[in-house]
């Protein structure tokens, strides 16, 4: 994996984000895995907001299953028995998937972030929650949580430079 | 024009989000069906032909992570 995260001090982040796509299946870390290590870490200042908003790691664990077997069953698909579908992980080094690349992108353009961690997280969160499609706007929407609002309280959580 | 954000959820955002999921759950039956089928004495060339791939394309993208399982992979016949 690229890491220009690196020097953000986000090495703490990167290797949670890693353990959440392979607890979910996947080698390949998408914005939801990202968000999933972000609220998981309860001291950074995105996470509390995000807590403050209404989504903490479970509830978005939670969304996250109620996607995938939303998106299957709109193929007209059921859920599998996890016994099925248990197997030794793939052996692939872990990459970034195309909906994170995205979230890096739209952090990228935001102004007044600061350096460290701390306002990399929150510029992060922001990234991942600016989407307006694909799994994690979905999750959200399936759960009833508001994104914009979700946002909102982001912007108010950013450090100010 | 004003510009046209489609919703996330609902309609052709389903069925697009469907394939990713679909696709998702292949990759994970198939990793699943592999290794049940040689922990089963089934041959990479066997696993192949039920799989409708090549032997090659098989083993590389398996033997990594089975190497190391425990399992007693088949080496006659492939």
């Amino acid at each position: 994996m690229d890491d220009d995260w690196l020097t953000q001090g986000m090495r703490g982040l990167v290797a949670s984000a890693v353990a959440e796509a392979a607890r979910r299946g996947t080698t390949t870390v998408e914005a939801e895995h990202v968000l999933l290590a972000i609220v998981a870490d309860t001291a950074n200042p995105a996470s509390r907001a995000l807590a403050d908003s209404g989504l903490d790691h479970q509830i978005l664990d939670a969304a996250l299953d109620t996607e995938r077997r939303q998106s299957l069953a709109a193929a007209g698909v059921q859920p599998l028995d996890p016994s099925v579908l248990a197997a030794t992980p793939r052996a692939a080094k872990a990459s970034w998937g195309a909906s994170i690349a995205a979230a890096r992108a739209r952090a990228g353009r935001l102004r007044g972030l600061g350096h460290g961690a701390r306002g990399a997280a929150v510029g992060l969160a922001i990234g991942i929650l600016g989407a307006d499609l694909g799994t994690v706007p979905r999750a959200l929407a399936f759960a009833a949580i508001d994104r914009l609002a979700l946002l909102e309280r982001l912007e108010r959580a950013r450090p100010r430079v | 024009m004003a510009s046209f954000t489609p919703a996330p959820t609902g309609g052709v955002a389903d069925e697009l989000a469907a394939v990713a999921a679909l696709r998702e759950l292949a990759d994970h039956l198939e990793d699943a069906s592999v290794e049940r089928a040689l922990r089963a004495g089934w041959s990479w060339s066997d696993v192949a032909a039920g799989l409708g791939v090549t032997r090659q394309a098989v083993h590389k993208k398996h033997q990594g992570r089975l190497a190391e399982s425990g399992i007693e992979l088949r080496r006659r016949n492939g």
